[in-house]
């Protein structure tokens, strides 16, 4: 008998089939990948299994240890030993760990909460999750991947025995995967079951047991990992052949544009934050046109902040020299720099790229309003006519310029934030994980963008957590660490080359 | 009675229909209510006479709600710079543009001045702006050391004047020429990018019941039944000899039963469009343009819909901020006069609490606490609804905490289904 099985499940919003009579059976004890692009109904399949969606309002069953759940609410599902680790975190910043690990579930004696039992059982859960830190640690003072281990140390604490992670890695560094995935196999073995929901095809091929696919809505396929093919898996995912994900013109194109005039060229340039502590290193980096520099490192090795701080969007204290087009510049403001033609892709673009209420037409002006406008006033006109080419140029998947962005999925999403910054007309365009939760269909298109942006003679600095891409994309790589350089490549580089650049130094010093 | 904007989504124009069915269903139930009173032309004109202040505040109120910030300070602003304006004109005897003239830019001013401390010292805008209230309330009843000033016929144009009805009437069919030329241009530009223009019919539907609407209410404003109410008696009135006003009673009239003077301006059976709504729509008109088609509207909504987004697109989030404040002083010091201009006379603990009703006023028009949504339309909705309820309550007699106690609770519910209708979509 399965340990879960679904059954026939079926999910609709307003006539639309966000699922569509999906069936699969989970065995107790393995970890089961769910992977398919944007809008194939992975997280429409979490909200059910984890009673955020209610019994009644989905159509079908599902089975956990043969009997029939119905969950009421997360309550229910939680006490019945379902755990949901989601892609934003929801421990509470302000609090300890020991507080988040227990809260809502506080052991009480007429309503006094007994602190001598939340910290030694946190002391233990921390223990049990490979988590060196005192309980009374504020979760402020965590970084992600720590975080995420104690939401882990939560649901064990919960007793859960099915525990739902949905894009887990996405914010970890190496190492930090690492330990989780060593932490998952672990709970593995005393039994519990993982839903392991992730874009990262390497991931689901190196930790899980066996993989289902969904596309739009239905099911595709399970397969034993060993049995299938990054290549099959997203060729089930997209229903469609890419043989080449990064297009081939890239290759072409790092021989023929490699050596432009230099746009850009660092000298010493460091970096300070806010505190006074050094987050790069005098750093010497040149980049040309018609070149895509990649910038390899692993989180917190100083990749954003070089980026935000070529542009002047961080406060510190910079020293050394940034030349831009031969011409000596420091940017007080993006405004300043986005004046002189460097446009941004930041790294998360809900908190850092768009205004979400607001619609496409009204977030592709956004940098550009004094092009459109004279004396204040902007011409309707004129913006309609750079909106409608520039939804045309990306192929944004709307039926208007008047959709609010925070309808759009992520892959639209990110178009409209590059196309923003398109209309600036940079000569420079920093790409900070550009194609970060992004389908592949329209990572293809992304990529393809990037190759025509280089043949108009644009320089492209990009930073990226995904090796295959930095590779497959970039004219020569730049490893990054503790703010330095580590390692500069060609792009015949290995990804184990990249890795050991990106972590040697950190082995280093510590 | 305000444009549309070039194009607009169809969830704002949903909202919008929800503010103004709420509007009318309040009528209609107060207009059952009383008998017949409600409705009638001379509640109509007063109700909007009233809703003008609060419709005025509202609309500053409503840019820097949408920045994402709070305003507390704009009831004492009102009486602070009602109370200036009357030492300038009647103590000081400058002239009335001039006192215009500087009341608006002391308004600007001190606006800068708390958006500078909100976006350059970055104290939170709720401190400033409440500190601001306490400032501004007792700052003026130092200088008017308790007294109340009364203001002359002159000076109370703005307040309690009306229109003559040759001027309403070219004043309505040059709203209904500008509102079918800005709806022709847009139509034509939507054509132009092959995007889905309304049918000629509904066009020319929306061009005539605006027109109808206009012409209800000039039928309201010139209604020989409509009665206005007392404005309090103030002492003996002076009007400065070179004040151009003085000289062009013809453009306006003044209902000031016991005055002498009033006969020079006054054509009783002339009057038509109330001056402070006239100047509130005017107003409204001109913030809902700067709102939708201005660069400095646009980074406005930008900043509060997202700041970090807007500050790293290349908008100058500290500078537009301070402006929005700017802006909102100056409103109020327009409010000021008006209000002054009202009551004839200025007292320092003029409009009390009146943030709280620009406020209010904002938040049932279906303005976002969290900033970036918002518009001017229904602030002015809410101003009505607002001013609505005052009216029909007070004309059923009911007790004023009562009347505030229902006040209160429509302005849950008007959030509350604000945020229920958002739950769904």
């Amino acid at each position: 008998m399965s340990f879960l099985e679904i059954k026939n499940i079926s999910k609709q919003f307003g006539g639309d089939y966000a699922l569509k009579e999906i069936s699969f059976s989970l065995e107790q004890g393995e970890i089961h990948a769910v992977c398919g692009e944007n809008g194939a109904g992975k997280s429409t399949l979490i909200k059910i299994l984890s009673g955020v969606y209610s019994s009644g309002n989905y159509e079908g069953s599902f089975f956990i240890d043969g009997n029939e759940i119905h969950f009421k609410n997360i309550h229910e599902a939680e006490a019945t030993g379902v755990a949901v680790i989601h892609q934003e975190l929801s421990l509470v910043k302000t609090m300890s760990v020991a507080e988040n690990i227990f809260l809502g579930n506080e052991p009480s004696h007429f309503g006094i909460i007994q602190q001598h039992q939340i910290h030694s059982t946190s002391k233990k859960l921390l223990e049990q999750v490979g988590l060196s830190i005192s309980p009374e640690t504020e979760v402020s003072e965590l970084g992600i991947g720590e975080q995420q281990l104690i939401e882990i140390a939560k649901a064990l604490n919960k007793k859960a025995r099915l525990l739902i992670l949905d894009e887990p890695t996405t914010a970890l560094t190496e190492t930090e995967t690492e330990k989780l995935f060593g932490l998952l196999r672990h709970l593995q073995l005393s039994c519990v079951t993982v839903i392991y929901i992730s874009h990262r095809l390497k991931e689901i091929k190196s930790l899980c047991n066996r993989v289902t696919v969904l596309r739009d809505g239905k099911f595709v396929a399970t397969r034993s990992v060993h049995d299938i093919s990054e290549n099959e898996l997203i060729k089930l995912m997209v229903g469609r052949e890419i043989t080449e994900l990064y297009p081939k013109s890239a290759t072409r194109l790092k021989t023929e544009l490699g050596d432009g005039a230099p746009i850009l060229t660092l000298i010493n340039y460091s970096l300070f934050d806010s505190t006074g502590k050094k987050k790069i290193d005098s750093l010497n980096i040149e980049v040309h046109a018609g070149e895509i520099l990649g910038i390899a490192g692993l989180m917190g090795s100083g990749r954003t902040e070089l980026l935000m701080g070529i542009i002047g969007a961080l406060k510190g204290k910079q020293e050394g020299e940034i030349l831009f087009n031969n011409e000596k510049v420091k940017f007080n403001s993006p405004a300043e720099a986005i004046a002189k033609g460097i446009a941004l892709v930041s790294e998360d673009r809900k908190r850092l790229g768009l205004i979400l209420p607001q619609n496409i037409r009204f977030n592709l002006n956004l940098s550009t309003m004094k092009n459109i406008s004279s004396g204040g006033i902007l011409s309707g006109g004129k913006e309609m006519k750079r909106t409608l080419e520039m939804i045309q140029q990306l192929s944004v998947k709307t039926n208007s310029s008047e959709t609010e962005v925070q309808q759009l999925s992520g892959g639209n999403q990110q178009k409209v934030v590059i196309g923003k910054c398109l209309l600036v007309n940079p000569k420079l365009l920093l790409l900070d994980e550009p194609t970060r939760g992004i389908d592949v269909g329209a990572r293809a298109e992304i990529y393809e963008l990037m190759n025509q942006l280089l043949q108009q003679g644009l320089a492209i600095i990009m930073v990226s957590s995904d090796l295959p891409e930095v590779i497959g994309m970039s004219n020569r790589i730049v490893v990054m660490s503790d703010g330095k350089i580590t390692g500069a490549f060609s792009s015949d580089v290995t990804q184990e080359e990249i890795m050991i650049a990106a972590t040697g130094e950190l082995i280093g010093v510590q | 009675m305000t444009t549309k904007s070039i194009f607009k989504s169809n969830s704002t124009n949903i909202r919008a229909l929800v503010m103004v069915f709420a509007l009318l269903a309040i009528c209609i139930f107060f207009h059952i209510a009383t008998d017949g009173i409600f409705l009638s032309a001379a509640n109509i004109t007063n109700l909007v006479r009233q809703s003008s202040i609060v419709g005025i505040l509202a609309i500053g109120m409503l840019l820097v709600i949408v920045s994402g910030n709070i305003d507390l300070s704009v009831g004492s602003m009102v009486g602070f710079f009602g109370g200036i304006a009357s030492i300038f004109f009647m103590k000081q005897e400058i002239s009335l543009p001039l006192v215009i003239l500087l009341t608006l830019s002391i308004g600007f001013i001190i606006g800068c001045m708390q958006g500078a401390l909100t976006a350059y010292l970055r104290i939170p805008a709720f401190i400033v702006t409440l500190g601001g209230l306490l400032i501004f309330r007792g700052s003026i009843m130092a200088i008017m050391k308790g007294e109340t000033i009364s203001v002359s016929n002159e000076f109370q144009i703005f307040g309690s004047g009306f229109l003559s009805r040759q001027v309403s009437i070219w004043i309505f069919v040059a709203f209904i020429l500008f509102f079918a030329i800005t709806e022709l241009r847009k139509r034509k530009t939507q054509k132009e990018f092959g995007i889905k223009v309304s049918t000629v019919t509904v066009f020319t539907a929306r061009i005539i019941s605006l027109a109808a609407l206009l012409i209800f209410f000039l039928w309201v404003f010139v209604n020989p039944q409509s009665e206005i109410e007392r404005v309090p008696i103030s002492s003996p009135i002076h009007v400065p000899d070179n004040s151009p006003l003085a000289n062009k009673p013809e453009y306006f009239s003044v209902n000031h039963p016991t005055s002498e003077l009033v006969n020079q301006f006054a054509q009783v059976d002339d009057k038509a469009i109330p001056v402070p709504v006239i100047l509130m729509v005017l107003l409204a008109l001109l913030v809902h343009f700067i709102s939708t088609r201005t660069v400095f509207g646009r980074r406005i909504f930008a900043i509060g819909g997202n700041a970090e987004a807007a500050w790293l697109s290349g908008i100058n989030i500290k500078l537009n901020t301070m402006l929005v404040f700017g802006l909102c002083g100056l409103l109020s010091a327009v409010a000021g006069i008006v209000y002054t201009a009202r009551l004839g006379s200025a007292a320092p603990d003029a409009a009390a609490g009146y943030e709280l009703y620009a406020i209010a006023a904002c938040v049932i028009g279906g303005t976002s606490l969290m900033g970036g949504r918002g518009t001017i339309f229904g602030a002015i909705i809410g101003a009505l609804i607002m001013a609505s309820l005052d009216s029909g309550m007070s004309i059923l007699n009911i007790e004023p905490f009562y009347q505030n106690i229902i006040k209160g609770t429509v302005l849950i519910l008007a959030v509350y289904i604000d945020v229920a209708s958002k739950k769904k979509i």
